[in-house]
């Protein structure tokens, strides 16, 4: 999977062709090698979350302990706000992944920092759980 | 207490632009408006308004520096005819925010290359919303 839609809970309006317009999705697509610089510590920080959840739960299989194969964008979120770590650095680092190309506005217009702005934190959040669900936690499925 | 507006966000298709300080202006693009008298006689006159919507253009002007990354914007935005869309923000809390849709840089916009050299913008566009 290369790229997937993000519907927006609450649309904002954008410029585009000269005109103003409300956005109703996202456009998501893969990391690329020249983003590793925002992709890597971000999955750096998924993965200590699983380890570091699942270690203060008592009873789980060892199995259980790593990333599960299907996992929606609000579980990820819940994985990650239960994490001990900085979440509002995971999500600037979010932030600039998708500012360098990594998201579309209803897959036209580059995402960029003001127009992230306009969002309402709940649907960014959204955004960056479907990033993670969708293009990190995979790759540490299969490596794909 | 008032606060004097010169630390407004310039957001050209989306995109901030980093311009000179103090170098802002824009028209909201109310139009011209005049006025004539119409004589009703006895030395009484009585007042014609007119609004001329012909002039009801909208227009930000700016100068920003000129660098590299501004050079492109300029030669962007010009041969974007009249697609641009211009927002004015104010800093948070004013709620302040200028919207100008159907931007166009009408004329050949001027470089200077000179250590503190500029770049100057104008656009024509919708009235302000």
């Amino acid at each position: 999977m290369s790229d997937i839609i993000y519907e927006l809970k609450h649309p904002f309006d954008y410029a585009a062709k000269g005109e103003t317009q409300a956005a109703s999705f996202i456009t998501l697509f893969a990391p690329s090698f020249k983003q590793l610089d925002n992709a890597t510590p971000i999955k750096q920080a998924f993965t200590a979350a699983i380890s570091e959840v699942t270690e203060t739960l008592d009873g789980i299989d060892q199995e259980q302990s790593e990333a599960p194969e299907d996992i929606n964008g609000t579980q990820v979120m819940q994985l990650m706000y239960r994490w001990s770590g900085d979440m509002s650095k995971i999500l600037l680092y979010a932030q600039g992944l998708f500012k360098s190309g990594a998201a579309l506005v209803d897959g036209e217009e580059n995402l960029t920092i003001p127009l992230m702005e306009k969002m309402q934190l709940s649907d960014f959040e959204g955004l960056v759980g479907a990033y993670i669900a969708n293009f990190i936690a995979p790759s540490l499925m299969d490596g794909t | 207490m008032a606060s004097q507006l010169n630390d407004i966000t310039i957001l050209v298709n989306n995109d901030p632009v980093a311009y000179t300080a103090d170098s802002l202006s824009w028209k909201d693009g109310f139009g011209e408006y005049s006025v004539r008298n119409a004589v009703v006689g006895g030395g009484q006159t009585e007042q014609v308004f007119s609004k001329d919507l012909s002039s009801k253009f909208g227009m930000v002007k700016f100068t920003m520096p000129s660098t590299v990354e501004n050079e492109k914007n300029k030669r962007a935005w010009k041969s974007n005819d009249n697609n641009n869309v211009v927002e004015l923000v104010g800093p948070s809390g004013t709620n302040f925010a200028k919207v100008f849709t159907l931007a166009a840089i009408l004329e050949d916009p001027e470089s200077s290359a000179a250590t503190d050299g500029n770049i100057e913008i104008e656009f024509n566009s919708n009235p302000a919303t």
